[in-house]
């Protein structure tokens, strides 16, 4: 007898249980959540900003690209003339030396 | 993202990313809250303090239980100091309560009764649940909390009190019973 109570209390129970404790969710969760994050902007003052700070996040490395860029091209073509210069400078040194002329040497 | 990725990307400054996790804990973070206090203003004014503390000491939050699991021990802690700087607890008569406001507990009964998939609380309800979590002892409102928000086993209920698997087993039927006593003389009708 005492077992069949139990069951059939047990059973009530979980009806009780579902009413009372069982929603799924809360009508106003948005607001709830809105109302939290607007208090931990408060607190953390980064995140205030922090779509300015996400754009930064990205644009500084991509300006510190762009900047290194700029700066090997405006470079690049006098790095190139000096070595085109250097080239045909020491080049030509090269061309009035006979490469064989140790060779010849020996012969002799 | 899993939890351990979403709680990563908040702790490198992905600040935003804490809604998502408030999102799925918030309704039994409020209910543990609204157990505890019976005032459901207050109530879910604590569990918004609840999550700015777990925000803040998101950090020192070393993953060996869910998240979910170390919230509710933040509210527990946090109803508790609130309750001991209150002082004395608002009680409330369960027997006042059902004689002033027995049609619409009755209705919130039935109401989520007749539904197979569960419903969300409206406003009104979710101040009816206060008042009748309210009228019940601290000591039925801890176990039922355990039981019902928290949804331990009864070995994980017996560790957090301290005590043995029959005494809780006890405490728990108790509980229950008086909770089913009071709402079946209010409701005859209740199944």
């Amino acid at each position: 007898m005492d077992i069949k109570n139990d069951d059939q209390d047990d059973e009530r129970w979980q009806q009780l249980s579902k009413a009372l404790f069982g929603g799924n969710k809360m009508a106003d969760e948005g607001l709830f959540t809105y109302r939290i994050m607007e208090k931990i902007r408060e607190l953390d003052p980064v995140a205030q900003n922090l779509t300015w700070h996400r754009f930064l996040r990205w644009a500084i490395p991509i300006l510190g690209v762009g900047a290194a860029s700029l700066v090997l091209a405006v470079r690049a073509p006098t790095s190139s003339t000096s070595m085109f210069m250097e080239k045909a400078m020491f080049g030509q040194q090269l061309l009035n030396e006979d490469p064989l002329a140790p060779i010849f040497e020996d012969l002799r | 993202m899993d939890e351990r990725a979403l709680i990563q990307d908040i702790l490198t400054g992905n600040t935003e990313a804490f809604a998502d996790l408030i999102r799925p804990h918030q309704r039994r973070v409020r209910l543990a809250c609204l157990v505890w206090l019976g005032q459901s203003e207050e109530a879910d004014d604590a569990a918004q303090d609840v999550f700015l503390k777990a925000f803040q000491s998101l950090s020192r939050f070393k993953q060996e239980s869910s998240f979910l699991t170390w919230i509710l021990r933040i509210a527990d802690n946090h109803c508790r100091d609130l309750l001991r700087a209150r002082g004395r607890r608002r009680t409330e008569s369960l027997d006042a309560l059902f004689a002033e406001q027995g049609d619409a507990m009755e209705h919130l009964i039935n109401r989520r009764l007749k539904v197979s998939d569960p419903i969300p609380y409206d406003k009104k309800e979710w101040e009816l649940l206060g008042r009748l979590f309210t009228a019940l002892s601290e000591d039925e409102r801890e176990i039922i909390l355990l039981s019902e928000v928290e949804e331990l086993s009864y070995p994980a209920m017996a560790d957090r009190l301290h005590c043995t698997l029959d005494a809780v087993k006890g405490r728990l039927k108790r509980a229950r019973q008086n909770l089913l006593e009071k709402c079946r003389l209010q409701f005859p009708d209740l199944p």
